[in-house]
């Protein structure tokens, strides 16, 4: 599948919560090694949240610094997201497009850092 | 479960729509050989997801900008036209392997050469049937 | 020496090259209808245009990333693609008003309608685009668009009230034979023609195709300081024409031979013609910039190769575009469209566009992954470009109402 797919699933909790959409999804470079030439870009996590704009700046998970107006406005909004791990992931509904996770799912808020 | 804040295991961390897509690609000789319009993942039965490819030519971004149906035509169309036979592998011109990427930075290098990509077709094309029958295409700006 | 030599004629050609149709246009049309009162608009636009180009140009140098690659990546492809839509279509109308005020300015000389010029000029802006030396041609109408200077000589010879001037400038007022919404809506075209868009795309775009480094960003700094003030002092010198020569004598512009006509009374047939010499190379200098820019902007946003040094061949669909945009505008032009409406139109549209360009610049600016840890904007700079922000969306907002109230200006 395309990213352009993933980025329309929508993820719910165990309790039926709707989480919201899918904005990015977090890769680290720590799989095997393919082609023998690098390690394989594993996705770890899943970016949930309506940043919208906010998210493509990198006022928090990346490294912008000012102007401090808009690292306010915008860093409001983008921690507004929620990181979900994928090993979370209970089953994948690909007919309505929606992602169920594991009952006892964390809801991490403040971990948008890398 | 917690999710933790920063990952214990060491390796290149990257977040996909901020890092990646819309990110200029340079070919292993530096020449510009479009934008990073689309990523593919792989998912394996354990579950468990990698991005495996980089997406890049005519179509893929009119597909992930929602015009599904003329995204697909766009590539199918350029396929048919640029492809050779040794090429019929579906999307093997508009797809590069993840592990042929370098640096990412400001621009993401790819070591490929941009006359293997469909994303330069339309340029040699122009080249063949416009630009080339104009005088003077081929010499530098005097300066 | 030589070196110094280099940076004089950049600071030069800043200084010609900071006047196009929109500044002429506009700056004798709100000379005449509104004296001096809308004189600080072209302070603070200058201040702007410093602001906007010094981060691309930064940014450019530090990490080979012209601006309208870099919109795309920031905004995502679909506002960045509102963005190329609206940016290439503005583009258009100034190339257009571009392509028309050589015509014109030939005409004036020359007895022949300007319509039959039109296709002529085109040619040659093509030609140009073409092939030939981008730094030469900089230089050539750089420096002729600094026979503009005959406008600030013809008010040192009117000789008028200084003090009246500066009060005038400094304490500006609405005048009775206008309302509150035309005395807007021609500061946000002030602002507009001032702060232009394609200025920085073609200003940025050239850093990284010349290859700018760290080492460059002094020259860059000393470009910005100095030519932009001293062409803002241009602009001015054309707006005090009109305010003294033009204004008293209820002439309006809606011709371009009307920005000219204060030097024509007060100086004589030569500086005339050193007047139309200057006008010539500022709307043409501007063409050649405008057409690269319909270029840049396409071919960045969908990572196409592009550049104006190289042979045509190394960047084929990005030279089409260049022809397209010119063959389009002159189409327009032939149409007999009003080229100081096409003007009016395009600046106004031009400021309210800021906002889209600018802001990612803005962010990138204060990226250190892009422009390093030691090169992001600093606090004052900051503060600074933040107000300026706030400033572009009102201006972005107001615009179209503006227009609607005041039909266009009239």
């Amino acid at each position: 599948m395309r990213i352009s797919d993933l980025l329309e699933y929508s993820v719910v909790s165990a309790d039926g919560a709707r989480l919201g959409r899918i904005s990015d999804v977090r890769v680290i470079q720590d799989g095997p090694l393919i082609g023998g030439i690098q390690a394989a870009f594993r996705i770890d996590a899943l970016v949930v949240g309506r940043g919208g704009l906010a998210e493509r700046l990198g006022y928090v998970r990346g490294r912008v610094e000012g102007p401090w107006m808009l690292r306010v406005l915008f860093g409001r909004l983008e921690r507004r997201a929620q990181v979900v791990a994928v090993a979370d992931i209970a089953n994948w509904d690909d007919d309505t497009r929606t992602i169920h996770l594991v009952a006892d799912h964390h809801r991490g808020r403040r971990t948008l850092e890398t | 479960m917690n999710v933790p804040a920063t990952p214990a295991i060491a390796g290149r961390v990257l977040h996909a729509t901020l890092d990646l897509l819309d990110r200029q690609l340079r070919d292993r000789n530096g020449k510009l050989c479009g934008n990073v319009d689309d990523l593919e993942i792989t998912r394996d039965e354990s579950g468990q997801m990698f991005v495996t490819a980089i997406l890049c030519g005519p179509g893929i971004l009119a597909y992930r900008m929602g015009r599904r149906r003329l995204g697909r035509w766009l590539e199918e169309a350029n396929r048919r036209v640029h492809d050779t036979p040794s090429h019929h592998e579906r999307g093997e011109r508009t797809r590069i392997p993840i592990e042929l990427a370098g640096e990412i930075g400001p621009t993401i290098e790819v070591a490929v050469d941009v006359d293997d990509l469909a994303s330069h077709d339309m340029e040699r094309w122009t080249l063949q049937h416009i630009i080339g029958h104009i005088p003077g295409n081929s010499s530098r700006a005097h300066q | 020496m030589k070196k110094l030599l280099g940076v004089a004629l950049g600071v030069l050609s800043a200084i010609g090259g900071f006047v196009d149709m929109g500044d002429l246009v506009a700056n004798a049309e709100t000379g005449a209808r509104f004296n001096m009162n809308l004189a600080w608009v072209v302070l603070v636009g200058v201040i702007g245009i410093i602001v906007y180009a010094e981060m691309s140009g930064r940014v450019a140098a530090l990490c080979g990333r012209p601006v309208f690659d870099l919109v795309r990546e920031r905004l995502g492809p679909r506002f960045g693609m509102a963005n190329l839509l609206a940016s290439f279509f503005i583009n258009s109308l100034t190339l257009t008003a571009e392509i028309a005020g050589v015509a014109l300015s030939l005409s004036l000389v020359s007895s022949v309608n300007y319509l039959f010029l039109i296709p002529v000029v085109a040619f040659l802006v093509w030609l140009v685009c073409w092939r030939m030396s981008f730094v030469m041609m900089e230089r050539i109408f750089g420096l002729l668009g600094l026979c503009l200077l005959v406008f600030a000589v013809t008010v040192w010879k009117i000789g008028p009230d200084w003090n009246e001037l500066f009060s005038a400038t400094t304490h500006p007022h609405v005048p009775h034979s206008e309302t509150v919404f035309t005395y807007a809506y021609f500061g946000i075209a002030l602002f507009g023609a001032a702060m232009t868009p394609y200025e920085v795309f073609f200003f940025s775009s050239g850093a990284v195709e010349d290859g700018w480094t760290k080492k460059d960003l002094g020259e860059n700094k000393i470009n910005v300081l100095i030519g932009f003030p001293l062409g803002a002092l241009l602009s001015l010198a054309i707006m005090a024409c009109a305010h003294l020569v033009l204004a008293p004598r209820n002439i309006g512009v809606d011709q371009l031979s009307q920005v000219a006509l204060p030097v024509a009374s007060v100086m004589g047939r030569l500086a005339l013609a050193i007047a139309l010499i200057g006008i010539f190379a500022a709307t043409f200098g501007a063409a050649l910039e405008t057409s690269l820019s319909a270029g840049y902007v396409v071919a960045q946003y969908l990572g196409w190769p592009w550049g104006k040094h190289n042979a045509p061949r190394t960047a084929t669909r990005f030279h089409v575009v260049i022809a397209l945009a010119i063959v389009g505008a002159t189409l327009f032009g032939l149409t007999g469209v009003d080229p100081v409406k096409v003007t009016e139109y395009s600046i106004v549209l031009s400021a309210a566009a800021l906002p889209l360009t600018y802001f990612p610049i803005l962010v990138i600016a204060n990226d250190p992954r892009y422009v390093g840890p030691d090169h992001t904007n600093g606090r004052f700079l900051n503060a600074l470009a933040s107000v300026y922000l706030v400033i572009l969306v009102l201006v972005a907002i107001a615009t179209i109402p503006l227009m609607i109230i005041t039909k266009g200006g009239s």
